[in-house]
């Protein structure tokens, strides 16, 4: 171990001074894996006597998980630009309008059409028999109820999954541009009919929200579709049109998640993001279990909407 | 796993992905290129039929992709940068009688003191090191993970780290901004041997 030499006119032997360095080194490696959690049992027990020769050892170790802190800091705040995040997704959307093979149902169309397949059909799925097809389609349930289990009720707290607000604010500005263009197109939206929305979507709405409390005053509803807001919960994208007072016609999004965070107080309304991420056109809110967001073209129109949907006085951003 | 499905979850990690690409090629118009290109060969069929058996996770997964193509593409540019030390150098931990050594001198850093110069340093840094300062203090990733994304063995990554912390943390302290708004006089720190021998 590193031990000051008692007489400094005479220096360490070369030995005693490569040894010193070894044994250094070897205890940089082990403060720093012990930062990083990284520690196996043996070498956790070599360290925790290396301590108590060595208390500085601890500094060293905390210094390490402060650069690792300062460092995530520094590194961390980059984010996906809005209108990047519209052209991957409607990049997605495309590739798999385009490619009919990737498609689930003909997946199993393909899958369907093998109970009598030949024996010399080279089609992957035409190779297994019905049983193992219905044994793999039970296990990929199993496993799907497993996964929504989880996403509800999933181990550690909610607070740690809690998106930024610049995420949020990216995420409903990037899908809502995305959106407007050909919403018929989108494959996302699987119900047009807004009477049928409430039942459609009783996972996301709850039993409580009906389908007047989702018209939005003199706007049109046009579609809406199961969608990926940030953050635990499953959430829906409805879309809307409405005439501004230039008679001009633009779109609006309400995107509701059922979410258990704490993320807004009850009672008030935030704008989300800042102004790069969202340009003031993000307002959220949450009634209970469910939380609101509302995206149009500019804040004005955003707030207009918020009051016909009976959203709380804004209170702040987030 | 149904396409929508799988569509769904790599969306989900297009932040993390995009930082990669960004600390990686240091420009948001190439970030954007690399971060499109992940996207469309994450869909290809071939590859979205590997992800359901190398396993290790979608974000992992996509981290593999943007490491693979840009370094491919810095190849096929002919910019194929020069190779890192992987290994300690023995000047790196050389201490001589009486000295603190590097790391231990280190430890009385305030390293929530220094963000703007860190983030310089970090850009100074070579990729390879932006990478793995990255997914290890960032995307919080374990030495295992790190190692199956870069498709190297685990002693390089440690090795690789190693030199990245090092590598900043020497800048920092040879900057004397930094060490003036520490309040640390280098010649008094170096007399004093604020090492904690």
């Amino acid at each position: 171990m590193a031990q000051d030499n008692p007489n400094p006119a005479e220096p360490n032997r070369p030995d005693d001074r490569s040894r010193d360095r070894l044994d250094r080194m070897a205890l940089e490696r082990l403060a720093r894996c012990a930062a990083d959690g990284e520690l196996s049992e043996a070498d956790a027990r070599e360290y925790e006597s290396a301590k108590a020769l060595h208390p500085e050892l601890e500094r060293l170790e905390s210094s390490e998980r402060s650069m690792r802190r300062a460092v995530g800091r520094c590194m961390g705040e980059v984010t996906c630009p809005s209108a990047l995040r519209a052209r991957v997704m409607g990049m997605l959307d495309r590739e798999g309008m385009e490619r009919p093979e990737l498609q689930p149902e003909t997946l199993l169309a393909g899958t369907g059409s093998s109970n009598g397949g030949s024996a010399g059909s080279e089609a992957g799925p035409l190779r297994f028999p019905v049983w193992k097809r219905a044994l793999a389609m039970a296990a990929a349930v199993a496993l799907l109820v497993v996964g929504v289990v989880y996403l509800q009720n999933g181990p550690g707290t909610v607070q740690a999954d809690m998106p930024t607000g610049i995420q949020l604010a990216g995420y409903m500005s990037g899908e809502h541009h995305r959106c407007i263009g050909a919403p018929e197109t989108l494959r996302k939206f699987t119900e047009r009919d807004l009477e049928r929305v409430p039942a459609a979507f009783r996972d996301v709405l709850g039993e409580q929200v009906s389908t007047e409390q989702l018209l939005l005053g003199d706007a049109t509803f046009i579609a809406a579709g199961k969608c990926r807001v940030p953050g635990k919960g499953p959430s829906i994208h409805l879309l809307y049109e409405v005439f501004n007072s230039l008679g001009e016609r633009v779109e609006v999004s309400l995107y509701v998640q059922r979410c258990k965070d704490d993320r807004f107080e009850p009672g008030k309304a935030y704008v989300i993001g800042d102004e790069g991420s969202s340009g003031g056109h993000v307002i959220g809110w949450r009634h209970g279990e469910v939380i609101y967001y509302l995206v149009t073209g500019t804040p004005e129109l955003t707030r207009d909407m918020a009051d016909k949907l009976n959203a709380p006085q804004l209170a702040g951003a987030f | 796993m149904d396409r929508r499905a799988f569509e769904a979850m790599a969306v989900e990690h297009l932040d993390a992905v995009y930082r990669l690409a960004y600390h990686l090629t240091r420009s948001p118009e190439r970030a954007e290129e690399l971060v499109q290109e992940v996207y469309l060969r994450a869909l290809r069929s071939d590859t979205w039929e590997n992800f359901a058996e190398r396993g290790g996770g979608m974000r992992a997964w996509l981290f593999t992709i943007a490491h693979n193509s840009f370094y491919s593409d810095l190849k096929k540019e002919g910019r194929r940068p020069s190779p890192v030390g992987e290994f300690y150098d023995a000047s790196d931990s050389e201490v001589g009688p009486g000295e603190a050594s590097p790391a231990w001198d280190r430890a009385s850093f305030d390293w929530d003191q220094v963000d703007d110069a860190l983030k310089t340093a970090i850009e100074e840094l070579k990729p390879e090191f932006r990478e793995i300062l990255l997914l290890w203090g960032v995307e919080g990733l374990k030495y295992r993970e790190i190692a199956e994304i870069l498709e190297v063995p685990i002693g390089t990554v440690m090795s690789r780290l190693h030199r990245a912390r090092k590598l900043v943390a020497d800048t920092l302290s040879s900057d004397p901004s930094v060490l003036e708004r520490l309040g640390i006089d280098r010649l008094s720190r170096d007399e004093n041997g604020l090492a904690g021998r």
